[in-house]
């Protein structure tokens, strides 16, 4: 099925080209041009979020059997404070990203965009980091942003 | 006085191996009437075609015959640029493309693709709906086991 990673690697260059809906996904392409099973991405904070000013960067592994398994993705590690994310390693935890919920008439550029939208939207059910997600489920946001805030502009998170 | 084998020219064997599995049957079901081993031994008085449904019920994705029956699109009711949202491929690429479309949600794949997808999950790929949830099951549980196993006769 690697003849649909080609022809998705066609499509998101025409797409990102010109749907000014993706704005914010600044680049989606494989790493190198010799392997199309890893891919990188770039997007920008959402606007009127904590994350807004920076850029993030996503690293994905394909897996062979792409699309009737979901890529891996993951942010950049020690990079993307946020709920759903492992700050160490940068995994996400997103539904959609597991076995149980991907479907394959999804792509990579759907995958970056429901990112995206996770950085603006995040869900504290599910945290990774649970000290942001207690503020967001105290419904104290100016902490929250406030903590991303500083973690973004190199604060320490102190040793473990 | 004749047999039920002479009257309708059944093989004598076939019958008598009926009447071992009848009579298996019969002290399995006073022991036990939910086991496992009466329901295998059930299912082997069924069809062939019929046992795969049954047994297949426990894998998760949709039987082999369930993909095999879905209704396939022909070439002229395809749209020019119609395409396959699993391996995203116009169908008219290709000189004999080979469609089918989901019953119910009517949400189109190639044959090949969306096969591959159905042996690991019952859901269909653009809108999730379950496409084995439609499908009337055979209720295995309610049948009722008849003392004078008229079925034979």
């Amino acid at each position: 099925m690697s003849s649909r990673l080609v022809k998705e690697y066609k499509l998101i260059f025409k797409t990102l080209s010109q749907d000014p809906t993706y704005s914010h996904i600044l680049s989606l392409s494989p790493s190198s041009d010799e392997n199309l099973r890893q891919w990188e991405s770039v997007i920008s904070g959402p606007p009127e979020t904590a994350y807004y000013g920076h850029n993030f960067i996503l690293l994905f592994e394909v897996p062979s059997n792409y699309p009737l398994e979901p890529p891996k993705v993951q942010f950049q590690a020690n990079a993307v404070p946020h709920c759903n994310v492992d700050y160490d390693s940068g995994r996400i935890c997103l539904n959609i990203l597991e076995d149980a919920h991907w479907t394959p008439a999804w792509d990579l550029l759907h995958c970056v965009h429901a990112i995206w939208l996770l950085l603006a939207n995040p869900e504290p059910d599910s945290p990774l980091d649970v000290d942001l997600a207690c503020l967001i489920r105290a419904k104290d946001f100016s902490a929250h942003n406030t903590l991303v805030a500083y973690y973004l502009n190199g604060g320490s998170r102190g040793s473990k | 006085m004749s047999t039920y084998e002479e009257e309708h020219g059944t093989t004598g064997s076939n019958a008598s191996d009926r009447r071992d599995l009848r009579s298996q049957l019969h002290s399995l079901y006073q022991e036990n009437g939910t086991s496992n081993a009466l329901l295998q031994m059930l299912s082997q008085l069924i069809p062939e075609s019929m046992q795969e449904e049954l047994l297949e019920d426990t894998k998760d994705g949709c039987p082999d015959n369930y993909i095999d029956s879905l209704p396939r699109i022909k070439k002229k009711d395809l749209k020019e640029q119609e395409s396959c949202s699993i391996c995203c491929c116009n169908y008219k690429d290709d000189e004999y493309p080979l469609v089918v479309e989901l019953p119910h949600c009517s949400h189109r794949f190639d044959l090949e693709c969306v096969a591959v997808w159905l042996s690991k999950s019952t859901t269909c790929p653009l809108c999730r709906d379950d496409v084995l949830s439609h499908k009337p099951k055979i209720d295995v549980s309610q049948v009722e086991m008849e003392d004078e196993w008229g079925m034979y006769g």
